[in-house]
C-alpha cells in the first residue's frame, strides 16, 4: 500500500518522459497523458480510501529510516486534497485536448501539465519542508512553461510578473527553510514541532512569517496578490482553469499544514486581519472589472480569505471548515473557467461588452454558469453554502463579530459581481454578430469540453447532495491535522 | 544579431574548442561516474558536457550544432525515463522508491568493481541535463536564425513606445 | 556563521534586491542570481562549522552534510529558473525589441476611467 504514494508522483513523471520521446506524435501524447492521469485519480482515490480506514500512510525513499529518510506522508487531509486535485487536472486535461489546447504551437503542453501533475502529487504528500519547496518548484517551473505556451506578447509580459515574483517567493521559501534548518537541525515535519517549541518566541515568530509570507504569496493573500488577476487571464482557458482551481489552494495547504503542525500556539489575529482584507480587496477588484476572466480571478483572491480566515480561527472546527471549504472551492472555481472557454469559444471574447445574450442561445450554457456562480456566493442549497456556513459560524463562536460582518457582506458583494457576468453575458439580446450563428446548441459544438463542465459542476452539486459524509470526513481529517502528536507517530516508528 | 553565422567566427576559439571537446566530454563522464560517494554527479557531469556542446556552437557556429544530429526533446526523454526507472525498478523488486542495489563483479585484471544502480539514475540526470541545455540552445538558434530572416525593425529604444509618456507621468508621481 | 560569510550574504541579497526593482529583464535576472546565491550561501552556512566529510572511517570534526545536499538542490533549481527567465527575455526582445516588463495592460485602462470604478465600486 505505501509503495503507492511515490507512485502518485512516478507515473506522471515518467508519462512526461514518454511524451516527451513522442513529442512528433499528437495522439501519443494524448493517449499517454490521460493514461497517467487516469492512474495518478485511481491511486490518489485508493490512497483517501486507505488512509480514512487505516490511519495516515507513509512511504520512506531510498529504503532509509523514517527520521532520516525523505519521507512521503498521507493523512487524511493531505489524500483528500491528492484526490480533488488530481481528479480536477484529469478533468481539465480532458477539456483542453477537447478545445484542442495541445495544438501544433504548443507541443509542450502535455510534457508539462504531466509535470505540473507530479508536482501537485509532491506538493501534498511531502513530509518534509524542503521536498515541499522542491515540489513547488516542480510545480511552478511547469506552469512557467504552461502560462507562456504560445509565446505571445501578453503572455511573455504577464507571465515575466508571474514568473519573477514567484521566485522571489521561492526564495524567501528557501531561506525561511534554511533558518528553521539552521535553528532545529531536522526539516522533518513530523520532528520539527517539538524542535520548534522549544525556541524562544522571537525566533519562531520570526521563522513563521517567513513561512506565511512565502506561502501567503503562492496562495494570493493580501498584500501579495497582485500577480494573480494579472497573470492568470492570459492564460488558453484550460491551463487558467487548473491554476484558479488549484495552484493557490496549494499555497492555502501549506498554509494549514505549516500553521498546525509547526506553529500551532500563535497568535493569529494578524492572520485574521489579512483575511479579512483579502476578502475585500478581492471583491472590490472583481466588481471593478469588466472581463469574465479578470472577474473571476479576483474572486479567486476574496475565496481564498475565507480559508485564510478558517486557519486564523484555529481549532478543529475551523480546520474543518476550511478543509471543507477548499474541497468545494476547487471544482467550483474550475467549473467557472471551464464555462468562460466555453463561452470564449464559441464567441471569441471574454469582455463583458463583446459578449450578450447567451442564456437565449443555450440555456444549460447559463445553468452551467449559475450553478457554480451562486455556489461560490454560498447561496444554500449549494455546496458554497456549507462552507460558508462552517467557517462563519466557528467565527461566531469565538464572537469575532467584525470578520462575520466581513464575511458576509463580501459574499453578498460575490453574488453582486457573479450577476454582473450573468447579466452581461447571458442575459439580454445576443449581439447581432452571433444572430447569425442561430440556435444551434453552443454546448453540442463542443462535445467533449461542455461534457467535462458538466461533470464537474455535476460534482459541486454531489458536494452539496453528500455534504454530511463528506464534512463528517474534513472533521476527521481536522483531527488528523491538528493531532501533532499522532503525525509524528505515524512518521517515526 | 546572430554573428555565429560562420563568416565571422574567431579561428583561435574554434582551434581552442576542437582540441578541448574531447577533454571536457572525457572530464563530464569522469565527474558522473565520480559523483556516488564524492563532488560530482549526474548534474555536474551533465553541465560539463553541456558546456562542451555550447563552446563548440561558439567556436564553429550553428551548423556545429546541427551537424549533431540529435534531438534534444529525444535526449531529455530518454535521460528522465531512465533516471525514473531506475526508481521505480527498485519498488518493483520489494525495496523502498530510489533504494539503490550494490553489485560487486571481478572482472580479471582490474581487481573489485563495485556497480551501483544509482550511478544508472545519474546517467539519466546526465543525459537529461545535456538534453534540456541543448534544447536552449537549438531554440536560441531557431530564434535566432528566424529574426535573421524577418529582418525586423532596428532596435527601437523604450522611449520610442506610445505608452511611455502615461508612465513617465506616472513615475513623477510617485 | 562566519563574519565574513554573513556580510557577503547581505551584499549579495543588498545588490540582489537593488537590482530586481528594475524595469529591465536582464537586470532583474541578474539581480535573481544574487538573490539566489545569497540565499544560497546562508544554507550553507546553517549548517554550522566546516569540518571533515561525515563518511565511515574518517575521524574528526564533521560538518553537516544536509545544507550541502540542499544547496545542491537549490543550485540545480536556480539554474533551470534562470535559463527560463533568461529564454523569456530573448523572446520579449525578439516581439518587440526591448526587455522591458510593462504594466498591467487592464490595470492601466481602469485607472485611466477613474469614474467608471467609483460607479461599480461603491455596491451599498
Amino acid at each position: 500500500m505505501n509503495d503507492l504514494l511515490p507512485l502518485a508522483i512516478v507515473i506522471p513523471l515518467a508519462g512526461a518522459a514518454v511524451s516527451l520521446l513522442a513529442i512528433r506524435s499528437r495522439a501519443t501524447q494524448r493517449v499517454v497523458a490521460i493514461l497517467c492521469a487516469v492512474a495518478t485519480t485511481a491511486i490518489a482515490v485508493t490512497i483517501v480510501v486507505h488512509v480514512d480506514r487505516n490511519g495516515t500512510a507513509t512511504a520512506a525513499m531510498g529504503g532509509w529510516p523514517g527520521s532520516i529518510a525523505i519521507n512521503l506522508v498521507a493523512d487524511r487531509f493531505s489524500a483528500l486534497m491528492l484526490t480533488v486535485g488530481s481528479t480536477m487536472l484529469l478533468a481539465v486535461l480532458l477539456y483542453a485536448i477537447g478545445q484542442r489546447a495541445d495544438d501544433e504551437r504548443s507541443r509542450w503542453y502535455h510534457p508539462a501539465y504531466l509535470v505540473l501533475t507530479a508536482g501537485v502529487s509532491g506538493a501534498f504528500l511531502a513530509g518534509d519542508l524542503f521536498n515541499l519547496f522542491v515540489f513547488f518548484e516542480v510545480l511552478l517551473m511547469a506552469s512557467y512553461v504552461l502560462l507562456t505556451l504560445e509565446g505571445t506578447d501578453g503572455q511573455i509580459r504577464s507571465g515575466t510578473t508571474y514568473v519573477v515574483l514567484n521566485v522571489v517567493e521561492s526564495m524567501v521559501l528557501v531561506t525561511g527553510v534554511a533558518l528553521i534548518f539552521a535553528a532545529t537541525g531536522t526539516l522533518n515535519m513530523a520532528e520539527l514541532p517539538e524542535r520548534l517549541a522549544a525556541l524562544p518566541d522571537g525566533i519562531r515568530l520570526g521563522l513563521n512569517l517567513l513561512l506565511l509570507i512565502a506561502f501567503g504569496l503562492k496562495a494570493a493573500v493580501f498584500p501579495l496578490f497582485s500577480w494573480l488577476p494579472d497573470s492568470y487571464p492570459a492564460a488558453p482557458s484550460p491551463v487558467s482553469a487548473v491554476f484558479a482551481g488549484l495552484l493557490t489552494k496549494i499555497g492555502v495547504y501549506a498554509i494549514v499544514r505549516t500553521q498546525t503542525l509547526l506553529f500551532p500556539e500563535t497568535n493569529r489575529t494578524l492572520l485574521l486581519v489579512v483575511a479579512g482584507l483579502t476578502m475585500a480587496i478581492g471583491v472590490f477588484g472583481a466588481i471593478a472589472q469588466s472581463d469574465m476572466k479578470r472577474i473571476l480571478s479576483f474572486h479567486i483572491i476574496s475565496q481564498i480569505g475565507y480559508m485564510v480566515m478558517g486557519v486564523a480561527l484555529g481549532g478543529v472546527a475551523a480546520i474543518s471548515a476550511t478543509i471543507f471549504y477548499m474541497l468545494h472551492h476547487i471544482p467550483v472555481k474550475t467549473s467557472l473557467f471551464l464555462v468562460e472557454g466555453i463561452v470564449e469559444r464559441d464567441t471569441g471574447s471574454s469582455t463583458l461588452d463583446k459578449v450578450s445574450g447567451l442564456a437565449r442561445r443555450s440555456g444549460w450554457l447559463a445553468a452551467l454558469f449559475l450553478i457554480p456562480a451562486l455556489s461560490l456566493a454560498g447561496l444554500p442549497p449549494f455546496s458554497g453554502f456549507l462552507g460558508k456556513l462552517g467557517v462563519v459560524s466557528v467565527a461566531l463562536d469565538q464572537r469575532s463579530w467584525w470578520i462575520v460582518a466581513v464575511a458576509l457582506a463580501v459574499s453578498l458583494m460575490t453574488l453582486v459581481s457573479m450577476l454582473k457576468i450573468f447579466n452581461g453575458a447571458f442575459w439580454g439580446d445576443p449581439m447581432p454578430s452571433q444572430v447569425t450563428a442561430g440556435r444551434t446548441g453552443v454546448l453540442r459544438h463542443h462535445p467533449l469540453m461542455s461534457g467535462v463542465t458538466v461533470a464537474v459542476v455535476t460534482g459541486t452539486l454531489a458536494i452539496a447532495l453528500f455534504a454530511g459524509p463528506l464534512y463528517r470526513f474534513c472533521e476527521r481529517a481536522a483531527f488528523d491535522v491538528t493531532n501533532t502528536a499522532s503525525y509524528t507517530a505515524a512518521v517515526i516508528r | 544579431m546572430s554573428n555565429l553565422d560562420g563568416t565571422r567566427r574567431s579561428i583561435i576559439l574554434s582551434e581552442t574548442v576542437n582540441g578541448l571537446t574531447p577533454v571536457l566530454l572525457l572530464f563530464s563522464v569522469f565527474l558522473t561516474f565520480r559523483g556516488h560517494n564524492a563532488p560530482g554527479g549526474g548534474f555536474a557531469g551533465g553541465l560539463v558536457m553541456a558546456a562542451a556542446i555550447i563552446l563548440r556552437y561558439l567556436g564553429s557556429g550553428p551548423a556545429g550544432i546541427r551537424s549533431l544530429r540529435i534531438d534534444p526533446i529525444m535526449l531529455m526523454g530518454i535521460g528522465l525515463a531512465l533516471a525514473i526507472a531506475t526508481g521505480t525498478s527498485a519498488l518493483l523488486s520489494g525495496k523502498g522508491f530510489l533504494e539503490s542495489t550494490i553489485w560487486k563483479l571481478h572482472p580479471p585484471l582490474i581487481g573489485e568493481m563495485k556497480i551501483v544502480s544509482s550511478s544508472v539514475f545519474d546517467i539519466g540526470v546526465h543525459i537529461l541535463v545535456v538534453g534540456v541545455v541543448m534544447a536552449i540552445l537549438v531554440a536560441f538558434v531557431e530564434a535566432d536564425d528566424e529574426v535573421a530572416r524577418s529582418r525586423p525593425a532596428v532596435k527601437r529604444p523604450a522611449s520610442d513606445r506610445s505608452n511611455d509618456s502615461d508612465r513617465s507621468n506616472e513615475d513623477s508621481q510617485r | 556563521m562566519s563574519f565574513g560569510q554573513a556580510i557577503l550574504v547581505a551584499v549579495l541579497a543588498g545588490a540582489g534586491t537593488y537590482l530586481v526593482m528594475h524595469r529591465t529583464l536582464t537586470r532583474i535576472i541578474l539581480g535573481l542570481a544574487m538573490l539566489g546565491n545569497a540565499v544560497n550561501l546562508l544554507i550553507l552556512t546553517s549548517g554550522g562549522t566546516p569540518g571533515e566529510a561525515p563518511v565511515i572511517g574518517r575521524t574528526g570534526e564533521f560538518t553537516d552534510p544536509v545544507p550541502q545536499a540542499l544547496v545542491l538542490t537549490a543550485i540545480v533549481i536556480g539554474f533551470g529558473v534562470l535559463s527560463f527567465l533568461l529564454s523569456m527575455a530573448y523572446r520579449s526582445w525578439t516581439i518587440d525589441g526591448n526587455d522591458e516588463v510593462e504594466d498591467d495592460i487592464a490595470d492601466r485602462r481602469l485607472a485611466d476611467e477613474p469614474d467608471e470604478v467609483v460607479d461599480h465600486g461603491e455596491p451599498t
